[in-house]
């Protein structure tokens, strides 16, 4: 190529990428506008598994104390019985308080990753990580709002569960989802199985 | 290069104006404005979504997600109504295919590594895939990456604001 040809495709390919930078930063410029307007912040819920104590409080004896009587340590070594009545955080419900309301038909919502979910869930339970709840909402439309809903995670002070029940509270009634009674199960998908309660496999849920 | 003819204007230059364009414009009212399909907050869900491919890891870069969830539906806007006009073609076809790419790669990744995610490209007008991303998101991302690589190097055609003699360089005139 010679100098002149390749100035003379230079001057054209120029003002081209000038423009597209133009582009760029006119639409970077209104989303900055976009952002000042808002009047709340955007706040990602954390990702799956994160620690549920961890985020609200930094002094171990207030963590300690948030903990009541659940004992992480404990709950490898107890057999499927001890495991129904197994202590759990404050707030939350037991393994067989969970269970009655399994029986009762309540709708189960499992927190955790879709790959873990894949592998093993409470029968019946709907794929619903926080992330997704605004996207997925629609899947919850057929369920009775008056009936329990008990979201899970892995157990203990997993996050996930807490941030789904966030979000449902926070946009539920916007989505037209007013569920009326949700619960925390204290204990996670594998005590759940360990207890030899019913479970399946596979992306697809609400099957039970 | 040669001046595109009316013949191309017409069957390959306007049509993928249109096609590209329209997509981009429906994408951005989705991400913006469709309070149907996001809740009451569609910059926060489509924030979730970026967060959902797992590309990022959200406790170091959520500013990053954040920043993308505000500067994308305006940049495809932006470029929507661009391509539709038929002004700042080949800059905003050049836009548009930088971002298709990134989108193409991220949605590759997703289905190479088995996630399960919602797309939310489009909101809830996922046509003709599912809400989940699968092969199907990259290959549509791939027709209009061949779209916007065409214009990108053909402008706009004459059915456009910057037809020839308009007075913009970025047109046929220059080509």
């Amino acid at each position: 190529m010679t100098t002149k040809r390749y100035a003379t495709r230079r001057g054209v390919i120029v003002p081209h990428l000038v423009r597209a930078m133009a582009i760029v930063g006119l639409a970077g410029l209104i989303g900055v506008g976009h952002s000042m307007m808002r009047d709340k912040p955007i706040r990602l819920v954390a990702q799956h598994g994160t620690n549920y104590l961890d985020q609200r409080d930094d002094n171990i004896a207030a963590q300690r104390d948030r903990l009541g009587d659940y004992d992480a340590g404990a709950i490898p070594g107890m057999t499927p019985e001890q495991l129904l009545d197994a202590p759990v955080i404050p707030g939350m419900i037991t393994l067989g308080e969970a269970h009655e309301l399994f029986e009762q038909g309540a709708l189960f919502l499992d927190a955790r990753s879709d790959s873990a979910f894949a592998e093993g869930h409470i029968e019946g339970a709907v794929w619903m990580p926080a992330s997704e709840v605004l996207m997925r909402a629609e899947e919850l439309f057929a369920f009775d709002p008056g009936m329990p809903v008990v979201i899970y995670c892995t157990g203990g002070t997993c996050d996930a569960s807490h941030n789904v029940q966030r979000r449902l509270e926070q946009y539920g009634p916007d989505l037209g989802l007013v569920f009326t009674d949700i619960r925390i199960l204290g204990l996670g998908y594998e005590e759940w199985k360990r207890a030899g309660l019913p479970t399946s496999e596979g992306m697809v849920g609400g099957d039970g | 290069m040669s001046a595109p003819s009316w013949k191309e204007s017409l069957l390959l230059q306007a049509p993928a104006r249109l096609i590209l364009g329209g997509a981009l414009l429906i994408a951005a009212y989705m991400k913006l404005f469709d309070h149907v399909w996001a809740g009451n907050d569609p910059t926060l869900a489509f924030a979730e979504a970026i967060k959902g491919y797992h590309l990022l890891d959200i406790e170091k870069h959520h500013h990053i997600i954040e920043l993308a969830a505000y500067a994308i539906p305006w940049t495809e806007l932006l470029v929507g109504l661009l391509l539709v006009a038929g002004f700042w073609t080949r800059p905003a076809a050049f836009v548009a295919f930088v971002m298709l790419v990134g989108f193409t790669v991220a949605n590759a990744m997703v289905v190479i590594s088995g996630e399960n995610t919602s797309c939310a490209c489009f909101g809830d007008l996922e046509w003709p895939c599912g809400d989940t991303i699968s092969w199907c998101q990259v290959a549509r991302n791939a027709v209009f990456l061949a779209m916007a690589g065409y214009l990108a190097v053909r402008g706009a055609g004459r059915l456009a604001l910057e037809m020839p003699g308009s007075g913009t360089k970025s047109g046929p005139a220059d080509a």
